[in-house]
């Protein structure tokens, strides 16, 4: 997912679920942030690195993949941008334990994490419900791809079709890969950007849905593909309606963060909240385009009347940087750095006690 | 997020599975061709039948030194691009019949004469330690596994073309397509 849906289409589901204007935008600032808070973004003003929610290209190519360096890889994109769906899953064929550790970490929504995540943003600042959505809402865009270099789960063949609505209903298109990071995606021509193949089992390559490109982060592709996880199996991927369905279990979150609820449940989903605007949603959601954002934000303003200012990363830096040392906490980016050390801190400890070593040995901080 | 009905049926299944074997080993046999060629080009720079004894064997059959030179040359040189011609052209027509599959009769010509001159090849292994040419060295038993796990790359090209040729058959039955 992108700017477009972490961002403006968070605002919405925050403001449908009852939280006000500016909290909202607090909210899905934080939801944003997690895609931009890297490790030398916190060096620069001073904070705490380990509250790193990302990793920029740069860092990752000097990252070294020893254990160490796949330890600090996975225990920032399993957290933050691919919650696996199950951490004692099985397979029909017996796999070694190595492989099983990895098959483990392949995201997917409605797994017990997501219950654990968006529990422990309840009663939290603002920032952490923005940093629960996130994951959330990726757990749905990034499903079938693990947080962690691996080729023998993330890997895809060239065999990848399109789903193209025409009159005469859906007609498959092969898509084609290029692997120029600077060349923009070709809709028209179903020319889309991937990284390269690696045989290198955990080259940075293999990490996440880098085989695949951009296509989980776009809301309206439904396509079809060969993960090299699944044993032949082909899978289909329909993003309008995983869309839908993570903006849905957003504002369902959110209630249940703000008290409306009792008890938040996965596979729970707030359909009824969009019951009105249903045909704008899915108009957003399978328009062809490389970015969302503009018809989100149109769609906010008309929510809530008020006008929804464009992203700023930079917006609450100076408060960080001059807010006195003791005082630091307090600030915005106080909140997320205690929020994202602590949402880290849960899901690297259940993967850690569910035997799997490959986010390092973690113990989770239980405050008061 | 299911696939379409059939799609992920167990003949489908099977068919993506031998289709990827034998896509494999087609490019893994082109890359046995490169192989072929630098196995040969150091032994012709380092082993006993080096460049400079085919050439002073030309010289003693009372030929000029430079014709013996170039004409020794040309005969490598054709010798290597045989080499790689023949792979490459076996690893296409695998890949051929694993996209189309409008090749057979070649597919398994190609296949089965590779396959006979390899296993023949082979027989030279026993021969050379019998006679004493070679000696059970870690170049020789290096060069003997490799050679090994070609003929078991061939042998697994044609099961897996049999299993295709066998599951396209099932297909309409099983599917009812």
């Amino acid at each position: 997912m992108q700017e477009d849906f972490h961002y403006y289409a968070t605002y919405c589901a925050a403001y449908l679920s009852g939280y006000s204007h500016s909290e909202s935008l607090d909210i899905c600032y934080s939801a944003q942030f997690v895609d931009l808070c890297s490790a030398t973004y916190l060096t620069g003003i001073k904070a705490p690195a380990q509250a790193a929610t990302t990793q920029l290209q740069m860092e990752m190519m000097n990252t070294r993949t020893d254990v160490t360096g796949l330890q600090n890889i996975t225990r920032i994109w399993a957290p933050f941008h691919f919650l696996p769906r199950d951490l004692y899953a099985t397979k029909d064929k017996k796999r070694p334990k190595k492989y099983m550790n990895k098959y483990r970490l392949i995201c997917g929504p409605n797994g017990a994490l997501v219950k654990d995540i968006v529990e422990l943003a309840k009663g939290k600042p603002l920032q952490s419900v923005g940093i629960a959505m996130h994951v959330l809402a990726d757990t749905w865009a990034h499903r079938n791809f693990a947080g962690t270099p691996s080729l023998v789960i993330n890997n895809t063949d060239d065999e990848f079709y399109e789903f193209i609505a025409g009159e005469d209903g859906e007609q498959k298109r092969k898509i084609k890969f290029q692997h120029s990071l600077s060349a923009p995606d070709d809709l028209d021509k179903s020319i889309y950007t991937s990284s390269l193949y690696q045989r290198n089992e955990k080259n940075i390559m293999n990490l996440g849905h880098g085989r695949a490109g951009h296509l989980p982060d776009y809301s309206f592709i439904k396509y079809m593909y060969l993960p090299a996880w699944d044993d032949y199996r082909v899978m289909i991927k329909d993003n309008p309606s995983d869309y839908r369905h993570a903006f849905c279990q957003m504002i369902y979150a959110m209630k249940f963060i703000r008290g409306e609820i009792d008890s938040f449940e996965t596979d729970v989903y707030d359909f009824a909240a969009i019951k009105d605007y249903e045909e704008r949603i899915d108009g957003i959601l399978r328009k062809r385009q490389l970015s969302a954002s503009s018809d989100w934000k149109a769609f906010g303003e008309d929510l809530s009347g008020e006008s929804i200012e464009d992203f700023d990363v930079n917006k609450y830096q100076k408060e960080y940087v001059d807010a006195p040392k003791d005082e630091k906490a307090g600030t915005f980016y106080g909140l997320f750095i205690d929020g994202a050390i602590a949402h880290k801190g849960l899901v690297c400890d259940r993967i850690y006690q569910s035997g799997n070593k490959l986010v390092g040995f973690v113990q989770e901080m239980k405050n008061d | 997020m299911s696939a379409g009905a059939g799609m992920n049926s167990e003949t489908e299944i099977k068919l993506r599975r031998y289709k990827n074997n034998l896509a494999i080993g087609g490019r893994y046999y082109i890359i046995f061709g490169v192989w072929t060629v630098v196995k040969l080009l150091m032994e012709l720079t380092m082993g006993d039948l080096s460049f400079e004894y085919l050439i002073e064997e030309t010289v003693k059959s009372g030929v000029d030194r430079l014709f013996a030179i170039i004409i020794t040359a040309v005969f490598i040189g054709i010798l290597f691009a045989f080499i790689l011609i023949v792979h490459l052209v076996v690893g296409r027509n695998v890949a051929r019949f694993v996209k189309r599959h409008d090749n057979r009769k070649r597919f398994y010509t190609y296949t089965s004469i590779v396959t006979i001159v390899n296993c023949l090849g082979f027989l030279t292994y026993p021969a050379d330690i019998m006679t004493g040419v070679s000696s059970l060295s870690l170049t020789f038993i290096a060069s003997l596994l490799v050679d090994i796990s070609v003929i078991f790359i061939l042998i697994d090209l044609f099961y897996s073309a049999v299993m295709i040729e066998k599951l396209i058959k099932q297909k309409p039955a099983v599917e009812g397509v």
